[in-house]
């Protein structure tokens, strides 16, 4: 359906020619039972549908979005791609969807702008580089990509970049992935959920779960306005949802949700090439291919589930991106708005198995399940096919906060709102 | 039309000050205007058409508005250092020497190349992007320079931000949003009850569509009326009125946020809690879709009313009027009065809905535009007969258009105020207009001419949103594609994420997707309207915070001291510390060396001041400390201090420090510095909200008390030479002991503690007595050989004694027991974070434990930040078994040291692995041993 | 942005406070029992409502006090505000989850 996206069918049907474009996904009518229902048609679950199909030939697959497509943390995220983490296991799932980034804008057919333009971490000390350096090396290690940069390198890099060491946090250095960068959010949503409507997965809109039906241990039956829909698998990717979902299946989660705001300027000509970050109370920016610049900052440091967020968080990011980048003062933001990050007790996601037998989770994300979109659905969708964790996401399960084999990559400990 | 100086303005009227000539240049060339002027309309009055290019097709611009919702008209404000980008002609006060540019344009404004663009428009609709460029693989990053420099707007500004902007905090009873007036009424009648008000417009006068408006107020003349009733508002000192200040956010009700735009680019954040609220911010006119609506020329009605009346502009020649309601009748009047010839009304509409029928002006019921004429400036357009098709040519150079009118909900809606669309006016109105704030005048519906549903346009080149170029077609397409909901068709299309956020835009795009849907505008819905309501500085949003104000800055109270006895200072955390105290041409290295060896061969002395202090009594005192420390206190005796590990309620360290016993029930806690604030925190927290009946009291006294530390072989000398009041003989006063008592005459606390492993003594003194303590001891130490050592050193002490740092081994994941402190913790109490300590994970094999690691070869430093392996660093992925904390070289041992944290560490004292990094492409051989480098019996310590 | 109406220093910015986490499970006594899953629960576990929850603010920028709020996590009202020893020395009942 729909037809390959190419130059060539962009000029035919720019005349008119070879029939008009069609629909991206097709809109479904649901079964009375698939092999596996996905709840949430975020970039996770539809990557998870798609690969379902795709790597494991399980075409019986529904997916259930509450709102619209990409609605949730994938249309409202900063659009950052990077693997630059210390720890094995969150850096090693984020290596590998950097590495499925790479190459899925020919693999779905579809353009999502995936533009490695790199990442710069800014070191405000010696021993802030030192840990960057560190950081570096286990990137290295596990055979990613890293490098460290000097303060004359990083004038190189990033010539806008203030490097006044007179500064109340002095830049001494940075921590560059080459291959981090930006791409196309809402893009991500389409193309899976286009693809995997052309492997013959079913995609709902506005259609909200507002329940399980529980046969033993097990859901029998997710149940929906329009009806139930018996199924023998349950995804859940809800983010900024996931405590209500976990609560219908009856158990409690490790993890709050609190909002993150961004915002974006006014488009402007290119200005900055990079995407930099700045460590001391965390802003980072970078420049979309349209113009905008879009800046994000840390969590309003409280629970809440509106998308939106206080005075305080933007004045204190606006603040930092001024530091960084002087000339951005006589910019004007001209759109601001909030995202509802579920973020665990270690800080780190939670994949994999639940209480209840057949329901599979994928939650607390915190704010940095963009970027972790295609290894995400890969990794679910094997786990599901084949009923056992796939090794990334062994150390993401559930039980690890029972079990104290903790992921806590700031080190902060049981305080979501301080990770 | 020629660009002759004012060519456009008429004779007489306007509300600007003609004997106020102001001259400014656009693109270069030079123009006069008059006070009172906007740039548009002083651009208009010197008969410049083209003001800008659009983002897309780079399609010829001119003015569309006379107000915020622009799409059209951006500029570039100033030169150099002060340019801003994207400034909207519109809301620009005209100055003397104002300096202004076209945008997006090359070569320039009026022969721009990117117009190319335009003519394969066909194959640039919505999405094309998504589709294209996927070939050859890997070849997108070359697109993608391409398109980023067609697209943007503006170029980005330069340098530094040369204005100031404040923050200013406000309280009100009332907040009156919008000055038309609406908005006079709603703020003369509180002003009459005497209330605290703040009246603030987004334009540089106050009045709004008073200003061109001719329905008398009160019997009044509108102008009149107005300037009375501003006279009025003026003399009331409970009455602040805030012109060129825009309310853009109202999400978080009752906080609103104001930008005033003051001359010269400084700006003002009104920050105002307001008791109440009311929007009175109007309605917006609608442009009409039709093939060709964007060419120069065409305008909103209201605009040209808006240029003839209040700036006495001249728009255009012979004029056309098209509209789908009422309102549009009365520019006849206005048009008349400035000799714009009347080539011909066109009412959408069937005949009978005309509310008069105009002298003199033809009349085209029924019709709708086909299509217009001119590259750079409307020629004419062709109409076309709603009943038989048929078509008529007219030739004008203005087209007036009004699809109705959108009341400006932006506001109530981000405050949470839902919006119902009322069919009566194709756009939404409050579902309820007292709740969450009260929404008056246009804004609310009053007064709004009923309005015709809009028929749907055909035909290339009609434009749905001007600024982003985005058509009816590209709409249809989307919609074909199946992005239906109306955010796909925003995020699919661009439609409404225009720097004017969609004021002319969105309620079209929603009309038209309904009835192509056939759907309700209710149930399409509408996307969501956040913050700001228009583009806001971000230097205001910042505000005051820059450079070195960024955040607080702590300083010690040994600050004067430090920086006479010459220290470098160096942000650590909130705290501006010593790093290094450098002799004459000393690098840091040799600084460092040298503040350690003299330590530990004589006597050095290092400002702890930033620790944190919390004194903690009560009976309930040591029952609290028992709970909140893993290690056993219980036996501490009076006078005694003991190392204390706090953990986290899960079990992992949280923090290192001391407890000393200053009376039965009085105890004096030290923190690291890193963690001061977070502890006091956890103190108080435990105890309010957990512990309520222990009856204790804690007290924060980190700030008052100074605190110095002295150190090395000859620390007792010193301290002996300093005159206490009591014997301070390694009897007397052995290790672990605290005292109060006098120093040299002060006020101090004594410690016998030690982090360098040297002799030492902690001397505590009251914050004001810090200088004079600071100085007792230089003098007293100067025949001994005392010097001052930093952070530095004291960091390279401490490694060489293998304790323990936040952020290094204290980093949120470890145990006591991963970092040899296992026996600390105390097997006969409870405490918190015991239970969870026990989890399986946390006891078994495979943890990281703290080790010390030596160069096998003896001499080669271990690599900064290396990896720990079993292999070399081969280029290929390895297996990590831990990683380095630090790494150096001893000046007290003459060889590298390093600590690690390494799986299963202590089953490995005596194994060698390889310190690797990838980065400096090195591997080092290294033994594992105990991370007690220097005097591991503590002999000096304890000497 | 939140204002809440400290019962010590009256209504002020949020901008004076420090959130302190969810005020769910009664935390475990300390009494040598070392009830793990007690623990966990109390440690890891929220209730993460989307609506009214009782939560811990620290005023740090006023009066030092830790308080229990009552707070709508959907519409950001604060439905109450007590000091926390207050609340914890009050019947049982008061103590809302």
């Amino acid at each position: 359906m729909g037809g390959d996206y190419s130059a060539w069918r962009l000029l035919h049907r720019g005349w008119g020619l070879g029939g008009a474009w069609k629909p991206a996904w097709s809109k479904a009518d649901p079964k009375k039972h698939y092999e596996v229902v996905i709840v949430g048609g975020g970039g996770h679950g539809l990557a998870t549908a798609y690969y379902l199909a795709k790597n494991h030939g399980l075409h019986d697959v529904l997916v259930l979005e509450a709102g619209w497509l990409g609605g949730g943390n994938t249309g409202r995220n900063t659009t950052i791609i990077r693997s630059d983490y210390f720890l094995e296991a969150s850096g090693a799932l984020k290596e590998f969807a950097l590495e499925l980034w790479e190459g899925l804008s020919q693999e779905l057919n579809y353009n999502l702008m995936v533009s490695q333009r790199g990442y710069v971490d800014l070191a405000h000390s010696d021993g802030e580089l030192e840990a960057f350096t560190l950081r570096a090396n286990a990137m290295l290690l596990r055979g990613s990509d890293a490098a460290i940069l000097d303060r004359q390198a990083l004038k190189e890099r990033v010539p806008p970049l203030n490097l006044d060491p007179k500064a109340r946090f002095p830049i001494v250095g940075a921590l560059l992935q080459e291959r981090g960068g930006t791409l196309r959010h809402d893009a991500v949503a389409w193309a899976y959920a286009r693809a995997a409507s052309r492997l013959g997965v079913d995609i709902i809109e506005q259609c909200p779960v507002t329940g399980f039906e529980q046969s033993g241990n097990r859901i029998a039956a997710v149940t929906t306005a329009p009806g139930t829909i018996g199924a023998d698998n349950v995804v859940v990717s809800v983010a900024g949802q996931s405590s209500q979902v976990a609560k219908m299946a009856g158990f409690r989660l490790p993890l709050q949700s609190i909002p993150v705001q961004a915002f974006v300027s006014e488009p402007v000509k290119p200005a900055l090439d990079v995407v930099v970050n700045f460590n001391a109370g965390l802003a980072y920016v970078g420049q979309t291919d349209k113009g905008e610049l879009v800046m994000g900052g840390a969590t309003e440091g409280y629970p809440g589930y509106r998308a939106m967020g206080g005075q305080a968080a933007i004045e204190h990011t606006a603040a930092r991106i001024i530091e960084m980048f002087p000339f951005t003062a006589k910019m004007r933001l001209m759109r601001q708005w909030g995202g509802i990050a579920d973020i665990p007790m270690d800080g780190n996601a939670i994949m994999g198995a639940t209480p209840v037998d057949n329901l599979t989770l994928n939650a607390g994300w915190g704010y940095a399940g963009f970027k972790a979109t295609p290894a995400v659905g890969w990794t679910i969708a094997q786990t599901v096919a084949q009923g056992r964790a796939h090794p990334l996401i062994a150390p993401f399960a559930l039980d690890r906060f029972e079990s104290g084999a903790l992921i806590d990559d700031a080190g902060a400990g049981p305080a979501p709102w301080l990770h | 039309m020629s660009a002759s100086p004012q060519s456009h303005r008429l004779p007489s009227g306007g509300l600007i000050d003609r004997t106020q000539s102001l001259s400014f240049t656009f693109d270069g060339e030079t123009y006069e205007g008059y006070e009172g002027d906007t740039l548009a309309s002083a651009l208009l009055a010197n008969g410049v058409d083209l003001v800008g290019r659009s983002f897309k097709y780079h399609r010829p611009r001119g003015l569309l508005s006379a107000g915020s919702e622009e799409p059209n008209g951006l500029v570039r404000l100033g030169e150099g250092n002060r340019a801003r980008p994207n400034l909207r002609a519109t809301e620009i006060p005209l100055f003397d020497g104002l300096v202004a540019r076209s945008q997006n344009a090359w070569p320039k404004l009026s022969f721009d190349l990117g117009a190319l663009a335009g003519l394969a428009a066909r194959y640039l609709k919505a999405g094309f992007y998504y589709k294209t460029f996927l070939w050859p693989a890997g070849a997108w990053p070359f697109y993608e320079k391409l398109i980023r420099r067609a697209a943007g707007l503006g170029q980005p500004p330069c340098g530094p931000d040369p204005a100031q902007h404040e923050h200013h905090h406000q309280t009100c009873e009332l907040l009156v949003i919008g000055a038309g007036r609406a908005g006079l009424v709603a703020a003369l009648e509180a002003a009459e009850q005497g209330r605290r008000l703040i009246l603030c417009d987004e334009r540089a006068e106050l009045g709004g569509s008073l200003a061109w408006t001719r329905d008398p107020v009160d019997g009044l003349e509108p102008i009149a009326w107005w300037d009375q009733a501003v006279e009025k508002l003026e003399q009331n000192p409970k009455v602040t009125l805030l012109a060129n200040t825009t309310a853009f956010s109202c999400q978080n009700l009752p906080l609103v946020l104001l930008e005033e735009r003051r001359p010269g680019g400084n700006h003002r954040l009104w920050i105002v809690r307001a008791d109440a609220v009311v929007l009175a911010g109007g309605a917006i006119e609608r442009p009409l879709v039709f093939p060709g609506n964007d060419r120069p020329g065409i305008m909103l009605a209201s605009a040209v009313r808006f240029y003839i009346r209040h700036y006495g502009v001249k728009p255009g020649q012979r004029a056309v009027i098209v509209t789908n309601n009422d309102s549009a009748y009365e520019a006849l009047e206005d048009l008349k009065s400035a000799d714009i010839q009347v080539a011909g009304l066109i009412d959408m509409r069937p005949a009978e809905a005309a509310p008069f029928r105009p002298d003199g002006v033809p009349v085209f019921a029924n019709y709708e535009i086909a299509g217009t004429r001119g590259r750079k400036r409307l020629k004419g357009l062709t109409l076309r007969y709603g009943v038989d098709g048929s078509r008529v040519d007219l030739d004008c150079d203005l087209l007036l258009m009004s699809g109705g009118w959108t009341p400006n909900l932006q506001l109530y809606a981000q405050a949470g105020g839902r919006l119902m669309m009322e069919p009566q006016i194709g756009a939404h109105l409050p579902h309820d207009a007292t709740t969450p704030l009260a929404v008056v005048g246009a804004a609310a519906g009053k007064g709004v001419s009923p309005t015709a549903a809009m028929p749907l346009a055909k035909g290339p080149m009609a434009f749905m949103d001007f600024q982003n170029d985005v058509t009816t077609d590209d709409l249809d397409l989307a919609m074909a594609e199946g992005y239906g909901d109306i955010e796909h068709l925003k995020r699919y299309t661009t439609t409404g994420m225009g720097t004017d956020q969609g004021k002319t835009s969105n309620i079209n795009a929603l009309s038209f997707v309904a009835a192509r849907q056939g759907r309700s505008a209710e149930a399409v819905g509408h996307t969501t309207f956040r913050p700001p309501f228009t583009p806001v500085s971000l230097g205001a949003v910042a505000g005051p915070a820059r450079g070195r104000d960024l955040a607080p800055t702590r300083r010690t109270p040994f600050h004067k001291a430090n920086e006479k006895a010459g220290a470098v200072f160096v942000t650590a955390g909130d705290w501006l510390y010593p790093r290094h105290y450098p002799h004459n041409g000393e690098d840091m290295a040799a600084a460092i060396a040298r503040e350690v060896r003299n330590t530990r061969r004589q006597v050095g002395v290092v400002d702890m001041s930033s620790l944190g202090k919390i004194d903690v009594q009560g009976p309930d005192a040591p029952t609290f400390l028992e709970r909140v420390y893993c290690n056993n206190l219980a036996n501490l005796a009076i006078g005694r201090v003991r190392y204390g590990l706090m953990l986290r309620a899960d079990g992992i360290l949280f923090d290192d420090g001391t407890v000393a016993r200053l009376g039965e029930t009085h105890f004096l806690l030290t923190t690291t510095t890193a963690r001061a604030g977070e502890v006091w925190q956890h103190l108080e927290r435990l105890h309010q909200c957990h512990w309520p009946d222990l009856d204790i009291r804690l007290t924060s006294v980190t700030d008052a008390w100074a605190a110095l530390a002295i150190a090395g072989p000859r620390a007792r000398d010193l301290l002996t030479a300093l005159g206490p009041d009591f014997p301070v003989d390694k009897e007397s006063f052995p290790m672990a002991s605290v005292r109060e008592g006098l120093l040299d005459g002060l006020p101090i606390r004594l410690y016998r503690v030690s982090f360098s492993g040297e002799l030492g003594y902690e001397i505590h003194t009251p914050a004001g007595y810090a200088e004079d303590l600071w100085e007792a001891v230089d003098v007293a130490g100067a025949p001994l050989g005392l010097m001052p050592y930093g952070l530095e050193a004291l960091d390279v002490m401490r490694l060489e004694k293998g304790h323990i740092s936040v952020g290094t081994e204290i980093d949120g994941r470890t145990t006591p027991a991963d970092l040899g402190l296992g026996k600390l913790v105390s097997r006969k109490k409870d405490f918190l974070g015991r239970s969870l300590f026990q989890r399986p994970y946390l006891q078994g094999k495979g943890r990281l434990q703290l080790v010390g690691l030596q160069p096998v070869d003896g001499q080669t430093v271990l690599p900064i930040g290396a990896m720990i392996t079993a292999h070399t660093w081969q280029g290929t992925t390895q297996v990590s078994l831990g990683y380095l904390t630090a790494s150096l070289y001893s000046p007290s041992l003459e060889h590298p040291i390093a600590l690690a944290l390494l799986k299963d560490g202590h089953d490995r004292l005596g194994d060698e692995v390889w310190a690797v990094s990838p980065l400096a492409n090195q591997s080092v051989r290294a033994a594992v041993v105990s991370p007690h480098f220097f005097d591991p019996g503590g002999e000096r310590l304890n000497g | 942005m939140i204002h809440i109406p400290c019962p010590w220093c009256g209504p002020r910015d949020e901008t004076e406070f420090t959130y302190g986490g969810e005020a769910g499970d009664v935390m475990p006594a300390l009494d040598g029992q070392s009830d793990q899953v007690a623990w966990h629960a109390f440690v890891h576990l929220s209730e993460n409502p989307s609506g009214p929850v009782s939560e811990f603010w620290y005023h740090g920028g006023g009066c030092g006090r830790w308080l229990l709020v009552r707070r709508d996590t959907a519409s950001y009202e604060i439905l109450e505000v007590r000091d926390a020893v207050e609340a914890a020395r009050g019947p049982k009942d008061d103590v809302e989850r």
